[in-house]
């Protein structure tokens, strides 16, 4: 299945990309995002994830055309 | 409660926009918090910050942010904050709050800055008076903002 993801910050020049469509296994989690994207076997520590408006967990079962944003620790303010 | 004026802006903040925005006959007491970029970080030159956001996302936060305020401290809250380039002496992030005393507007202030801080996806690139940029590594811990919360 084919998920977007979007991506901000450093991370987002580390990437060279903000959004993109990405291909994942059936089955996929948010957390697998990290391996997928060639960022080390597992999201580390303060990282997080979103679809839409709404916080999931890296545990949380994606789907099809999900738009995900993979929220490294924030520095607003 | 919806926030009185929730708001990412390219533009340059009014402070004093922003704390009308809580005005209520039955608030006392309103409190202003103001961040502004500074000329140093670390001991290094600064010459500007440049933030940027999950826009969407950060303003369902920062809604969040407000009515956990009314829940917790009966305060209208009001935030703005900035997007793009912000140089040195430029407000980056303003947080108004009213209620009934002066109490509950100054906790209102300080724990919606620091739930900003640490739980709404914008992220700061600092750029350098050497010419170098680089991005904070974000040093806020997810808090939960439940609606119990």
């Amino acid at each position: 299945m084919e998920v977007e993801v979007l991506v901000f910050g450093g991370l987002r020049e580390r990437l060279g990309w903000g959004r993109r469509r990405v291909a994942l296994p059936a089955g996929a989690v948010a957390g697998d995002l990290w391996r997928c994207l060639d960022l080390g076997d597992g999201p580390p520590a303060g990282v997080r994830f979103a679809v839409g408006e709404q916080w999931c967990a890296p545990g949380a079962r994606l789907w099809p055309g999900a738009a995900v944003a993979v929220i490294t620790p924030v520095s607003g303010g | 409660m919806a926030g009185a004026l929730i708001a990412l802006s390219h533009e340059p903040l009014d402070a004093t926009a922003v704390a009308a925005a809580v005005a209520d006959p039955e608030h006392g007491g309103t409190a202003l918090f103001v961040g502004t970029t500074r000329a140093e970080s670390g001991e290094r030159a600064v010459l500007a910050l440049e933030y940027e956001a999950f826009v969407a996302l950060a303003l369902a936060q920062l809604e969040r942010i407000a009515a956990a305020m009314a829940r917790r401290h009966g305060a209208r809250t009001a935030i703005v904050h900035r997007l793009g380039v912000v140089r040195v002496g430029e407000p980056a992030v303003v947080v108004a709050t009213s209620a009934r005393h002066r109490a509950p507007a100054f906790a209102a202030c300080m724990e919606a800055m620091e739930l900003l801080k640490a739980d709404v996806p914008i992220w700061k690139c600092t750029h350098h008076a050497d010419g170098t940029r680089a991005w904070d590594a974000g040093a806020g811990a997810p808090v939960a903002l439940s609606a119990g919360a």
